[in-house]
């Protein structure tokens, strides 16, 4: 009886023991992106650490994260990222904490990839990639593409250059291996063009990337997608089709082009000017298929003459702009004019 | 009496407000301000004249100059270090292969070596070495003047909040002669533009765009972009030599470079279809020059300054030997991998190296390999 009266004591000591050191513990706790010191150890310095550490764990050497100190409570200069782990110490407290992620997190995946066609030309340069939210940067290692066998293209992707991003990074531009595209370089005589016509490929993003918060994407995207011939003729702008918007409206003005051309040169080197010069403010959208832009006024058009100005360094899907070929032979056929500027005249009634 | 000392603080006030309003011109700090530079990203880094910082930010499009005269302490002695990466990203809160290491820049007197790292959520930091350990330095209240990448990209289209739709990956930049020159690529067409401006900055800038004679391809070739590039004086002139990514070693006379004109290179060496070219630096000793370029797939290669100059048969046919080498000759130093290059002093640099078992080191170097 004495016996188990004193196991039971023991029993309750060692909880309150353990729910007693759990208090202490948590006295130094995350909050709302910072870690906060019990008050009494405020003389104590405030030290967090990646990863969930023990005591022993953390060499005298070891590195803590670079922040904030006022008072008692440390704010990391780089916020804590989602569902990572740190370890806080201050005096003899220690704890580790994970960042939660929230319910209603919004989970990063690929929107588009343009061009949005399934046949491409075999010497396609370029292709982007647009995502629903902002990621996280050194995308190129997570981005391939692959052959009909799923292998992996050797020297497919250009990755040795800066990233390519849009302002706020939700659409990254691809360039693919133009030594390899490029008639006559190295590359592309030893492994010969990243392509090849009437084959079949797969533009694959790793679900490794991440976005700017640190979290993975749920799976990995795919498109899949055929090649016809080499693109070899450059754009030709009197063959694109305008189709006005009516005058006091906000219909938006299209172009129907003769192929389908680059997505981004398109949407940033195409503007509208009124008879006198003077820009419409507005904005350029993808048409409703690949072949076509909108643009959308930001006011009302005004009846009367208008043109587009259309820049030489718009390109089609091959890098071929309106002044020369992205593979021209200059020694063979010289076609390279080098206006800055052309024009397609229309008119609003 | 009173009336006098107020006479005096007020003649004192005017003279400092007439010094304020009319700096010496030859005063490279007489423009900066102390405040936040609203720095978004360090794409890249190099070092002017006194204690002044060049900062290539891609993300915000401008060119920051920070002053950092209270940042730099000499750093004595080789430097050895390992686990590099490690470390920055402990720093910085992450994991290793959550950051990436933009740039490296040494300090030209101090010698202290400056490291620009960018985690993956898109936020850079700049850090010193000071002995073996990085220290942080913050770039939130500094004295500093920046200019905007005011060209091309101003004018085109914007959508409709107003941000521009091209951006500019600024690829190289560096300092000379109150000039600063800046490489970089566009996410919306292919090519590669080479900027100047003036510093301390005025509104004049100019681009052009430079067309090399790519050997490896037999023709003139527009559609490369410059990947580093350095001012180099060659026969007593001063002149640019760049790397594009497919490697020739390009050679342009200053004086040739025309805002908005094309400008036609002299290609000095093919050095292969295999490899981006990363870093280039000159350094000299006993009165040889060299030019030192680091890699992505080839060694480290050492180049004679007099070979380049003596070079006369600039390359105009195609190279034979598809994967082969032509032009100035070079050596291939036993440093493979080196991602990061700079110069340290005249006569030695400084590298970082991921070695074969995947170790980030940095180390310096020197006398022995030149």
């Amino acid at each position: 009886m004495r016996l188990k009266f004193s196991k039971n004591i023991i029993f309750i000591l060692g909880v309150c023991f353990v729910f007693c050191k759990a208090n202490a513990q948590s006295s130094l706790v995350y909050k709302e992106g910072k870690v906060v010191c019990p008050k009494e150890h405020n003389k104590h310095s405030i030290k967090v650490y990646v990863g969930n550490l023990t005591i022993s764990g953390i060499s005298e050497n070891q590195p803590s994260i670079l922040g904030e100190i006022k008072g008692s409570t440390f704010t990391p200069l780089i916020p804590f990222g989602l569902g990572q782990t740190y370890t806080a110490v201050c005096g003899n407290d220690m704890t580790a904490f994970t960042i939660p992620l929230p319910d209603d997190y919004q989970m990063p995946h690929v929107i588009e990839i343009y061009p949005t066609d399934s046949v491409l030309p075999a010497n396609l340069l370029k292709f982007y990639v647009r995502f629903n939210k902002p990621m996280a940067t050194q995308a190129y290692k997570y981005v391939f593409l692959l052959d009909k066998a799923g292998k992996p293209i050797k020297r497919g992707v250009l990755k040795e250059i800066p990233e390519l991003w849009n302002e706020d990074r939700t659409e990254l531009c691809v360039w693919l291996e133009p030594g390899r595209i490029k008639q006559g370089l190295g590359p592309n005589e030893k492994l010969g063009p990243v392509m090849e016509a009437s084959n079949g490929y797969t533009i694959s993003i790793s679900q490794d990337l991440r976005d700017a918060e640190g979290i993975k994407m749920p799976k990995n995207f795919t498109k899949d997608f055929k090649t016809s011939e080499r693109d070899t003729i450059r754009p030709d702008y009197n063959k694109w089709q305008v189709i006005p918007p009516k005058a006091d409206s906000f219909q938006p003005l299209t172009i129907n082009f003769n192929e389908v051309m680059d997505h981004g040169s398109t949407l940033s080197l195409l503007s509208i000017q009124n008879a006198n010069g003077e820009a419409i403010p507005g904005d350029w959208q993808e048409g409703k298929t690949a072949h076509s832009v909108i643009y959308r006024p930001a006011k009302p058009w005004e009846k009367g003459r208008h043109k587009i100005v259309v820049s030489s360094r718009v390109e089609d899907r091959a890098g071929n702009n309106l002044n020369r070929l992205f593979d021209q032979n200059l020694k063979t056929k010289k076609i390279v004019t080098e206006k800055e500027n052309y024009f397609i005249s229309f008119f609003i009634d | 009496m009173k009336t006098l000392k107020l006479t005096l603080l007020m003649l004192l006030a005017f003279v400092l407000c007439g010094f304020a309003k009319n700096p010496d011109p030859t005063d490279l700090k007489a423009n900066f301000v102390k405040g936040n530079p609203e720095i978004k990203a360090i794409s890249a880094l190099t070092f002017g004249p006194e204690n002044i910082l060049f900062i290539g930010d891609a993300t915000s499009a401008e060119v920051m100059a920070i002053d950092v005269s209270e940042e730099v302490s000499a750093q004595s002695g080789e430097v050895n270090l390992s686990k590099v990466d490690e470390t920055l990203a402990m720093q910085m809160g992450t994991t290793a292969d959550q950051i990436e290491i933009t740039d490296m820049a040494v300090h030209p007197e101090t010698k202290q070596i400056f490291l620009s790292v960018q985690h993956s959520s898109g936020n850079s930091m700049l850090f010193k070495l000071n002995g073996e350990k990085f220290m942080n330095v913050p770039l939130t209240d500094v004295m500093y003047s920046k200019q905007g990448l005011a060209d091309a990209i101003a004018e085109d289209a914007e959508d409709r909040r107003g941000r521009p739709m091209r951006k500019w990956a600024i690829s190289d930049i560096q300092y000379t002669d109150g000039k600063i020159m800046l490489t970089g690529l566009s996410n919306k067409e292919f090519g590669s533009t080479f900027r100047s401006m003036p510093f301390p900055f005025t509104e004049d800038q100019s681009y052009a765009s430079l067309e090399i004679y790519h050997a490896a391809h037999g023709q003139y070739e527009t559609h490369a972009p410059v990947k580093t590039f350095m001012p180099i004086t060659l026969n007593g002139k001063p002149h640019v030599i760049a790397s594009y990514t497919c490697t020739p070693l390009v050679v342009f006379p200053m004086d040739e470079l025309k805002s908005g004109e094309h400008t036609k290179g002299k290609t000095v060496a093919e050095l292969g279809n295999w490899n981006t070219p990363l870093d280039i630096i000159e350094l000299q000793k006993d009165g040889e020059r060299y030019v030192f370029m680091a890699n992505s797939s080839r060694a480290l290669m050492k180049f004679k300054v007099k070979d380049i100059e003596s070079f006369n048969n600039y390359l105009t046919t195609k190279v034979e030997e598809r994967s082969g080498t032509d032009g100035v000759p070079f050596i291939a130093l036993p440093f493979v991998n080196v991602l990061q290059l700079d110069k340290v002093g005249d006569d030695a640099f400084v590298m970082l190296q991921r070695t074969s078992d995947g170790d980030l080191v940095l180390k310096s170097s020197g006398g022995r390999w030149l």
